[in-house]
């Protein structure tokens, strides 16, 4: 093993000391952030919600955010749902709430993804479910829905507003 | 460092400059934009809701009613409520192109207007319920840091302390950072966060480049119209004669500018005195919606009559998003509709 000089040790001690001084300067990372999210997403957000509206209200029968050959996917069935059978299911839940919406748009259609809470209408078992939403732009329709359960390990830590 | 130092040399020069411009009659330019005395103050959609959804969204404004609206009202969340009744501003422009002329144009003056002259505006009062004594502003000389810019909070927060380290000391500090990255497939426009500096918690916020950035542009008529050969020159905001009172990417950063420094008064960070992390402790509703986050791209009448979202800040025209009032929500007056029609909560101070 080589011996460590004097110049050597000094060298060192600067070192680690600058590290010190460094590490001091920030002594807590910001866990804390808000965003003000784009146009699209408060757009599409504000569309969700008015779907969610009106699955909500029962006595309307009508869905004029839906395109006339809506269909659902989700990991529980390998065939897809259509829009009366999708709805009975949908409508057993209450309590709905939106996070991390994102969107991105491809020529005449928007890809929405966000987490979707909900309740069961007892307000007892709490589910999220991550969503995917094909919207046609030019007719301002929902077309396509795909869902998936989301592990309680994913739940969102309430600081993290990215929505 | 020595291209640091010059800038801000540089800059105050221009700044001394600018606001020697402020003392002066306004341009007529700006009279150009004055619209018949007969116009009415009325609430107008803005062009981010499409027709079709407006007659969607118009059969569903029933659906939220005065059993269930507590849950969109904003709430404190600390006891005393902890926000920020007096602020004082320094902006930070963090990035390689912050140098460059032809890329600043007219927005580092133009900010620097709008911060010196947010305090008494009536934009600035719509906040005043959620605060325990009248918001009191004011802004201190920029920071121009040429370095390259992180979108990192860690980064930004890093670069903050490294530039300020020696002047934060209070509590009301808040450190805006305009970058020069572009926002690229990111959801936001900017986003406001917190965090220590030598033992000091420290309020900051974080915006993108918005130059040509449809997803954040709020269209506005005193301004260029975004991607065009003229979009980014200086507005007479900046002592330019300009049939625009502002560039582009200046009118876009304003418009996010406000809906930050209101989220950063009324729900700064909490750093509990016991050590324990921070938390926001401010005002928010149950959605975790902060007062400008209800009232995101919806531009209410103007407190001058002009066209949707019209603010008069410093003798200049801004056109600005609309922020949440509760008072105006429970009582039904003075507020305008959040962009699902659903509530009428969201003001501008007028």
């Amino acid at each position: 093993m080589r011996k460590i000089t004097n110049r050597g040790f000094l060298a060192i001690t600067l070192l680690l000391s600058m590290s010190a001084i460094c590490q001091e300067m920030v002594l807590m990372p910001p866990e804390l952030s808000a965003h003000a999210v784009t146009r699209d997403v408060t757009e599409y957000k504000s569309r969700e919600q008015a779907l969610i509206a009106f699955i909500g209200d029962k006595e309307n029968q009508q869905m004029p955010l839906l395109a006339d050959d809506f269909e659902v996917w989700s990991d529980k069935s390998r065939d897809w749902q259509s829009k009366d059978d999708w709805l009975k299911t949908a409508r057993q839940q209450a309590n709905f709430n939106i996070r991390n919406l994102s969107v991105r748009q491809m020529d005449d259609f928007a890809i929405v993804n966000f987490l979707l809470e909900s309740t069961d209408r007892l307000d007892k078992e709490r589910s999220t479910q991550f969503v995917v939403d094909i919207w046609r732009q030019s007719t301002n329709k929902l077309s396509v829905r795909y869902i998936s359960d989301v592990e309680p390990s994913v739940q969102l830590n309430p600081t993290d507003r990215k929505f | 460092m020595r291209k640091t130092l010059l800038s801000l040399i540089v800059l105050q020069t221009l700044i001394a400059t600018v606001f020697a411009e402020e003392n002066k009659p306004a341009s007529t330019e700006v009279e150009d934009l004055a619209p018949p005395s007969n116009t009415p103050v009325s609430y107008f959609w803005s062009k981010e809701v499409s027709s079709a959804e407006k007659s969607v969204i118009s059969t569903k404004k029933s659906t939220i009613n005065a059993s269930n609206i507590n849950g969109y009202l904003m709430t404190p969340h600390t006891n005393p409520v902890n926000v920020m009744s007096h602020v004082n501003t320094t902006p930070i422009f963090w990035g390689a192109s912050w140098y460059n002329p032809r890329y600043y144009s007219d927005k580092i003056f133009g900010l620097m207007h709008f911060y010196q002259n947010f305090y008494g505006s009536t934009y600035a009062s719509a906040i005043n319920e959620y605060l325990p004594a009248e918001l009191s502003h004011q802004s201190s000389s920029p920071i121009i840091d040429t370095s390259i810019a992180s979108a990192n909070p860690s980064n930004v927060l890093a670069k903050i302390c490294s530039v300020v380290n020696s002047t934060i000391n209070s509590k009301s500090d808040y450190y805006p950072v305009y970058t020069d990255i572009k926002r690229g497939t990111a959801n936001y426009c900017a986003y406001h966060s917190a965090g220590i500096c030598n033992g000091v918690p420290v309020q900051f916020a974080f915006f993108f480049d918005l130059n040509d950035d449809f997803g954040c542009d709020p269209s506005s008529p005193y301004a260029p119209a975004i991607r065009t050969m003229k979009s980014q020159t200086s507005g007479a905001v900046a002592g330019i004669p300009s049939m625009h009172q502002q560039s582009q990417g200046l009118a876009a950063l304003a418009n996010v500018t406000a809906h930050e420094l209101f989220e950063a008064v009324t729900d700064p960070g909490y750093f509990p005195s016991n050590g324990s992390p921070p938390y926001w402790g401010g005002w928010f509703d149950s959605f975790y919606d902060e007062v400008a986050d209800k009232c995101s791209w919806t531009f209410g009448p103007s407190n001058t009559g002009l066209s949707p979202g019209t603010v008069l800040i410093g003798g200049y025209y801004w056109k600005l998003q609309g922020v949440w009032s509760n008072e105006a929500q429970t009582t039904g007056t003075g507020g305008y509709p959040t962009q699902n029609g659903n509530l009428v909560g969201c003001v501008t101070g007028s």
